[in-house]
């Protein structure tokens, strides 16, 4: 167990090794340039190239990636080109409204979609079976922005039960915090609960199909144990798994979320970075959010080895 | 060979000192709706014919999006106390179906019983309530399935595998159940038992892992013991030392078997009875030896001839049945055989031969069947 652990923490190396390329390329692939916007309109070509050369935009690729990668490893995330603020005290005063939202949003999708899951393939193929499906077919495919925008409309434009726009830290008014991420937390939570009930219901079908739950059947086991001893057990494995993907869509509903609801967080600053092609925070944002999920990948997979004793070696 | 003739009270094998004692019909117990069942069943142990189980018309539908498939239609038998009934034939042709419906176990949708009784104990298991019927699973009457390697649960030890059903049907504590499985275990082969018991199924071979699934049914000493193909899946030599420890609990405990294979070696040797099933249907049935000597039903002398026998000299080549399995959606008028059949004549086309009588106690549903004869084929026309 211990060396497969190892093993798995070592392979996170090439993983990151990549990320950084990827996230290197698509900064610097990507057409439009930080010197053209930082210049303006009237700006002449000479400026463009004077404004190049203090970024160091006129470097060789291959060499502005190896210096990247050198001040990345010691730790230095670079600063935004345009107001000079560093990275660190960008993420550092947008961390917690992002923390806040996905956290609420993360759990309030395991909370819905894990049990709805279960319901669903419990009760394959009847009438609940077909709300919840519908329910996450929904989650998955109506756009978050469009019903972000419903949202507001509704609830905070209509209603008035909650502030449109903005954020206040828990640290500040508790009701304050709570009024101001309500509606993006439920908005997080649907998409991410959709993605949880498919992937619950689907591994607890394939579970239901296997021979151990005949067996158990046969013992004479009421349907509570069966389905809570034996199946929802051998069922925590793929479950688990929909953790990985919840980071992922957590990560990008960030993104989407705090912009509808300009809630300034490390999503709605990878929103209007990339639109000024601010590349340092670009590419530092980018590696830590794959680096992020990187990880809750790396302790899920590591969670297996715990649950399962086939891989417990 | 085999246990000899049909014995409603077998003589209890002179106690090894491996096995165990069986169980009392019930511990104490403080849960009075179980205690109330019980008493009402043992009240009616045995209906008035005085089988164990009796079977009468059993039809088990799967409706599927190509249409119904009748897997069992109209499959009567009975079975008496601490007697071994093998039911064979090749594979779809509604064993397990069988078995099933008797456990009431057949998923619905797609699968329905549509007909028939199933009276154990003097009760209609059709009939009863699902929690009396989870009484009777894995106590009274209990399963093991073919496969080893996916029948067990893979993420719980077989020591709670084990005091799951002691827990449950016999009210033990769990002190009392975990000292009981490692007895269980012990008693079923496995060596060092009291180490494995917290072991995890994939940590056991094949064979280990069937000889927990036998400790396991004999747990609640049930009164009939179902076996479907349950050493199919092994290799010859495990197979034989799997059979013979079913062999000697089912003797000790006095529990009925119905022994289902493709093997009609296998039955031969164990059973006391056969039922031949084709297509859904019992197309032969009677003693073992009987069967085995002087089979009535093609398909029976088909499938004899498709396996390895003693009588015959080893350089005779196995012959299997030509032809498939028909589709059971799609039956032909007539005998379900005739495709398959060497003695067929025109009659077989129209009607199909109902189960009659040929010695006493001896059936078969085939209009020649006074022509059949073991070692003759066609050639005898
Ligand atoms: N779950 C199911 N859905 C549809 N058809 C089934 C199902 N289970 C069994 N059957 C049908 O019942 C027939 C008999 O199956 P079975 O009893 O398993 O055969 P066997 O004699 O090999 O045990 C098969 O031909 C199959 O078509
Ligand atoms: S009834 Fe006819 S076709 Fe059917 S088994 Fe007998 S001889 Fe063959
Ligand atoms: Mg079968």
């Amino acid at each position: 167990m211990t060396a497969y652990i190892i093993k798995r923490v070592l392979a996170v190396i090439p993983i990151l090794i990549f990320v950084g390329v990827v996230t290197f390329s698509l900064v610097h692939i990507a057409p439009g340039d930080a010197a053209n916007i930082m210049a303006g309109d009237y700006a002449g070509p000479d400026d463009v190239k004077l404004i190049r050369k203090e970024l160091g935009l006129d470097k060789p690729v291959m060499q502005q990636f190896v210096e990247w990668v050198g001040r990345t490893i010691r730790g230095d995330l670079g600063s935004s080109i345009f107001s000079g603020i560093s990275v660190i005290d960008l993420v550092r005063t947008r961390i917690g409204a992002t923390l806040s939202l996905t956290i609420t949003g993360g759990i309030l999708a395991v909370l819905l979609g894990i049990p709805l899951g279960v319901i669903a393939a419990w009760k394959a193929g009847s009438f609940i079976d077909r709300f919840v499906q519908i329910w996450a077919a929904a989650g998955i495919s109506i756009p978050g922005f469009w019903l972000g925008f419903i949202m507001i409309w509704a609830f905070s434009v209509n209603l008035r039960w909650f502030p449109v726009i903005g954020y206040v830290p828990p640290t500040e008014s508790i009701t304050d915090w709570i009024r101001h991420i309500t509606l993006p937390t439920i908005l997080l939570g649907i998409n991410g609960s959709a993605i949880i009930v498919r992937m619950t219901r689907a591994a607890l079908l394939e579970v239901f199909r296997e021979d151990y739950i005949r067996t158990a059947r046969s013992k004479g086991l009421a349907e509570s144990a069966i389905l809570f001893r034996h199946a929802l057990r051998s069922g925590a494995i793929p479950i688990i798994t929909v953790i990985g993907f919840l980071a992922a869509a957590l990560i990008t509903g960030t993104v989407v979320t705090e912009t509808v609801f300009t809630i300034p967080g490390l999503g709605r600053l990878v929103a209007e970075t990339v639109q000024t092609r601010d590349f340092p925070i670009v590419q530092s944002l980018l590696m830590l959010l794959a680096t992020v999920y990187v990880f809750v990948n790396l302790i899920v997979d590591i969670s297996y080895v715990v649950l399962d004793p086939r891989v417990r070696l | 060979m085999g246990r000899g003739k049909p014995h409603p009270n077998r003589q209890q094998l002179p106690h090894s000192p491996r096995l165990l004692e069986p169980l009392p019909e019930k511990p104490d117990t403080h849960d009075h709706t179980q205690q109330h069942n019980r008493t009402h069943m043992v009240s009616t142990l045995q209906s008035d014919s005085g089988h164990l189980l009796e079977v009468h018309d059993l039809q088990t539908h799967f409706t599927t999006s190509d249409g119904v498939v009748k897997a069992v239609d109209g499959v009567s038998f009975h079975l008496d106390q601490g007697e071994v009934l093998g039911l064979v034939g090749e594979s779809g042709c509604g064993k397990s179906v069988s078995a099933l419906s008797i456990m009431r176990l057949i998923p619905n949708p797609p699968g329905e019983i549509v007909e028939g009784k199933v009276i154990f104990e003097g009760q209609d298991l059709l009939k009863v309530s699902e929690a009396q019927m989870r009484q009777v699973r894995g106590s009274r009457i209990s399963m093991i399935f073919q496969e080893p390697m996916t029948s067990l649960t893979p993420v719980l030890s077989i020591g709670r595998q084990l005091r799951e059903s002691l827990e449950l049907h016999l009210n033990m504590t769990r002190q009392q159940a975990e000292g009981r499985a490692v007895e269980l275990l012990d008693m079923v082969g496995i060596p060092d038992a009291a180490r494995r018991v917290t072991d995890y199924p994939h940590q056991l071979s094949g064979g280990q892992r069937q000889r927990v699934m036998i400790a396991i049914a004999m747990s609640c000493t049930p009164k009939l013991l179902i076996a479907d193909e349950a050493t199919t899946a092994l290799d010859v030599t495990i197979q034989a030392q799997i059979l013979e420890l079913m062999k000697d609990l089912t003797q000790q405990f006095g529990t009925a078997v119905i022994i289902i294979t493709h093997n009609l070696g296998v039955v031969a040797r164990y059973a006391d009875r056969v039922n031949v099933m084709y297509a859904g249907k019992i197309r032969e049935t009677g003693r073992a030896d009987e069967i085995y000597e002087n089979p009535k039903h093609p398909y029976t002398v088909g499938l004899l001839s498709s396996v390895p026998r003693l009588d015959v000299p080893a350089d005779q080549k196995l012959e299997p049945i030509r032809g498939d399995v028909p589709n059971l959606m799609d039956l032909p008028e007539g005998c379900t055989f005739r495709d398959r059949c060497d003695w067929a004549v025109d009659r077989c086309a129209e009607d199909d031969p109902p189960l009659e009588e040929v010695t006493p106690g001896h059936s078969a549903a085939c209009w020649e069947k006074h022509r059949v004869r073991a070692h003759a084929k066609a050639a005898a026309k």
